[in-house]
């Protein structure tokens, strides 16, 4: 029987020192993704703890992407897209705001601390932006520790 | 109910519907059953009472037939949600109305021993949702039939207990979901019970990749009731059919109704299906949407 | 005939050793739910006439198992058996129904192929089982289907509950083993028989549902399944499984016939409506086990109407199928 009952809290128990955040980013192609590759150029550094995924808009994150980040090893993830109002596809990011909204409270239900989910608004322009708020959502992460759940 | 009888035998006899959907009796609780019915002579059979529990219009998609079908109250929002969903046209049935005054809790009934119904449901034994119903006669039937049912004050409140239990903390909260969640079988009824989980593929089909493993484990299990308080977040009639049908009394509706609770609190009032013009939240958004989560 | 007569504490002080020594699986309630579940100290099991939610089935085909896991290299796979649970086992107060349900399961797993996990779990058990004199629910149709629930022959000793107290006996070396752990004098039982039910049902469908395979009348046998797991996963014969990939493990999962996505293939479902899908969980116990081993694949234990959350009866069924008549015109639409 020891197989149906196996897996559940057998996940690491890394130690909070030197504790280092696997953090996933979901990045919008028109704005976000663009913004990171500004910081890059314009040679603004920040926290290498963020792992980027490109997506056509945040609007296209489904909530699963979401649960399996969290679920394969990630400590925290960002969904990141074009300010209200911008989002190429012009309503996107609107329904990607309601989304997560309710993916938040779900996590909060269900115990897992919400802050492990963080939504933001950043333009191809603002790298300046974007290099803050990664170093802002590396530095709760961290504070939060290590992701044990699922 | 000589008067749903009546009505059903005339809808077959002058060819109306196909198939009447409604209940009929049974020797075992909850002492009735689902009744498809095509012969006119067989709609003796229809009984409408207090074990009428069941949500039948589960039984509407994908059907074939022209069906006239019996619903509740509080069951009528799930045919609003699915027509706002473009599921399930409203013209596609004929919607028989009855009043219900409330019914049993299965499990209330067999644990007190009972053989028949209760003559008069007293509250002890009736369904949670049906001590806080503000929807007792179904609206928008086509046919109404027996009487209307007076609006008793309700007993309960709908979100009652909610806020304390949700006062926990996150990681009290995470230990008793696993718990509670490692006696699921994974048989998914209530998935296929509920009117609103209509897909044809559901996600826990899906094997490459896979979202949802199968094996029964605890955070598996965990993982796939999370990913079904997402599928009925903002669409979650309370009808309470899963939680009957769960063979491990699994309390389904406490994470539902916490879902519904928010999304009331965050989206003007929204109550799935009470309101035909107001789009459930994931279809829709409003740019004044709260946004104080976002950085 | 001389029988082992035991009194409750005789029989709660012995399985409290036999616990000690070996692992005991035995109907225990938590929460007001009663399952098989591992003895622990001072778990209270159900000596009297309850119906467990659940069948033993599971001790032997677990829900879930793996079968291997696997490590891919950069040039090789390397295959890892899964970890041996080799302990024995005394499998406690399971019901005639379900000891018979795990002999005809025997002939399905030593068929083509000799399943060696379900062999060896068989093998590991003592089963000790606790007659039924009477129905325990009126949901109990075994003896409707003419299996008499006063004997357990495959069972490893059996155990009868009187008004004066246990009668218990051994079929089995093992059985003989596992009850010296109870004190308690031979006396002379008395003669145990069941009370037989009025109705009887005729099994004999084979013919009859393979000649009506396309009858309409299958559409009327049971419109109000929903298509979920319970029925199945709480029969004690059900065995049908599923085996998919859990990240680099390879399971086997019990797999339901009433599912839509039971037999789901890339581009095609061939049995795409509901109807169907019941008439292959009727025919897999009436028509295709029977033609196969010679017994029917339904032991009459009742879980599933039990549990159905839409009320079907599986009695009313079966009589149903009895009425199965040849379809007027044509087949299936
Ligand atoms: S989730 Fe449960 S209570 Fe909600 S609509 Fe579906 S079956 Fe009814
Ligand atoms: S009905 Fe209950 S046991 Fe079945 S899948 Fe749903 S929660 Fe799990
Ligand atoms: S338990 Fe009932 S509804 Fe579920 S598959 Fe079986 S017969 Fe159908
Ligand atoms: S295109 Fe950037 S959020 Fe929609």
């Amino acid at each position: 029987m020891a197989d149906a009952e196996t897996t559940a809290k057998t996940k690491k128990k890394a130690d909070r020192t030197g504790f280092e955040p696997h953090i996933i980013g979901f990045l919008c192609n028109w704005c976000t993704y663009a913004g990171a590759d500004l910081a890059g150029t314009s040679r603004i550094g920040y926290p290498t703890n963020i792992k980027a995924v490109r997506v056509p808009c945040s609007g296209r994150v489904d909530a699963m992407y979401v649960i399996n980040a969290l679920k394969n090893g990630a400590d925290g993830v960002l969904v990141s897209g074009c300010h209200p109002g911008d989002c190429h596809y012009n309503q996107g990011n609107y329904y990607a705001r309601r989304r997560f909204m309710i993916l938040r409270e779900i996590f909060s239900a269900m115990g897992i601390n919400p802050e492990r989910l963080q939504m933001s608004w950043c333009s191809a322009a603002e790298g300046a932006k974007w290099a803050q708020i990664v170093a802002q959502v590396t530095e709760k992460i961290r504070e939060l520790g290590p992701f044990e759940g699922i | 109910m000589e008067q749903l009888i009546q009505e059903a035998k005339k809808l077959l006899e002058e060819n109306k519907v196909d198939v009447v959907i409604g209940y009929r009796s049974s020797p075992l609780p909850p002492f009735t059953r689902p009744a498809f019915i095509r012969r006119p002579e067989d709609c003796e059979q229809l009984v409408f009472n207090c074990g009428s529990v069941y949500n039948l219009t589960r039984y509407l998609i994908g059907l074939g037939e022209k069906p006239a079908i019996v619903v509740k109250g509080c069951e009528q929002r799930g045919l609003v949600v699915l027509e706002q969903e473009n599921m399930l046209p409203r013209d596609s049935y004929l919607l028989i109305g009855v009043g219900c005054s409330g019914q049993v809790d299965e499990r209330k009934l067999r644990e007190g021993g009972f053989d028949r119904l209760p003559e008069q449901l007293s509250d002890e034994l009736m369904a949670d949702k049906c001590l806080y119903c503000d929807q007792h006669n179904t609206p928008d039937a086509d046919i109404f039939v027996g009487d209307e049912v007076e609006s008793v004050e309700p007993r309960t409140e709908r979100y009652a207990g909610l806020d304390e239990f949700f006062a926990q903390d996150y990681e009290e909260l995470y230990h008793h979901w696993t718990e509670v969640f490692s006696r699921c079988i994974r048989c998914y009824a209530c998935r296929n019970i509920c009117p609103l989980c209509y897909c044809e593929q559901c996600i826990s089909y899906v094997n490459m990749p896979q979202w949802l493993p199968r094996s029964v484990a605890d955070n598996n299990n965990y993982l796939f009731h999370m990913r079904r308080v997402l599928c009925m977040a903002g669409r979650c009639i309370d009808c309470g059919e899963c939680e009957r049908a769960c063979p491990v009394d699994i309390p389904l509706r406490t994470l539902y109704k916490r879902i519904a609770q928010k999304i009331e609190g965050f989206f003007y009032g929204y109550r799935a299906g009470n309101n035909r013009e107001q789009l459930p939240p994931l279809q829709d958004f409003n740019k004044d949407d709260s946004a104080d989560f976002i950085l | 005939m001389k029988m082992q007569k035991l009194s409750e504490d005789d029989i709660r002080a012995g399985l409290d050793k036999l616990s000690r020594e070996t692992v005991v699986y035995a109907p225990m309630e938590q929460e007001g739910r009663l399952d098989f579940r591992k003895m622990e100290k001072g778990g209270e099991v159900e000596l009297g006439a309850r119906k467990t939610i659940m069948s033993a089935k599971k001790l032997f085909l677990p829900q879930a198992e793996e079968l291997f896991s696997f490590k891919a290299g950069k040039h090789s796979v390397e295959m890892i058996d899964p970890p041996k649970d080799e302990e024995p086992l005394v499998l406690f107060a399971c019901r005639p129904c379900e000891m018979r349900a795990l002999e005809i399961m025997d002939k399905v797993f030593n068929w083509d192929y000799a399943d060696f996990q379900w062999n060896e779990r068989r093998a590991r058990a003592t089963i000790i089982v606790f007659a039924c004199l009477e129905p325990l629910t009126e949901t109990c149709f075994c003896n409707s289907l003419g299996i008499d629930s006063s004997r357990s022959d495959g069972a490893d000793a059996i155990i009868y509950t009187t008004a004066e107290g246990f009668f218990a006996r051994a079929h089995s070396e093992k059985g003989k083993k596992a009850l010296k752990v109870f004190v308690g004098k031979d006396e002379e039982a008395p003669e145990f028989t069941t009370r037989d039910f009025p109705e009887k049902f005729n099994t004999d469908l084979q013919e009859k549902m393979m000649e009506n395979f396309e009858s309409p009348t299958w559409k009327e046998i049971a419109p109000a399944c929903i298509g979920c797991g319970i029925c199945t996963f709480v029969c004690p014969t059900c065995h049908c499984f599923d085996i998919q990939d859990e990240g680099g493990r390879r399971v086997r999962l019990w797999d339901y016939c009433t599912g839509a996505d039971f037999t789901l293939m890339l581009a095609h479902q061939p049995r795409p409506t509901q109807y169907r899908r019941y008439r292959q969980k009727v025919m897999h116990k009436y028509s295709y086990y029977p033609t196969r081993f010679g017994e029917i694949l339904c032991t009459g234990c009742g879980r599933c109407i039990d549990q159905c959350p839409q009320n079907i009866d599986f009695r009313e069924v079966l009589k149903k199928c009895n009425r199965l008549a040849p379809a007027e015109t044509g087949g299936e639409e």
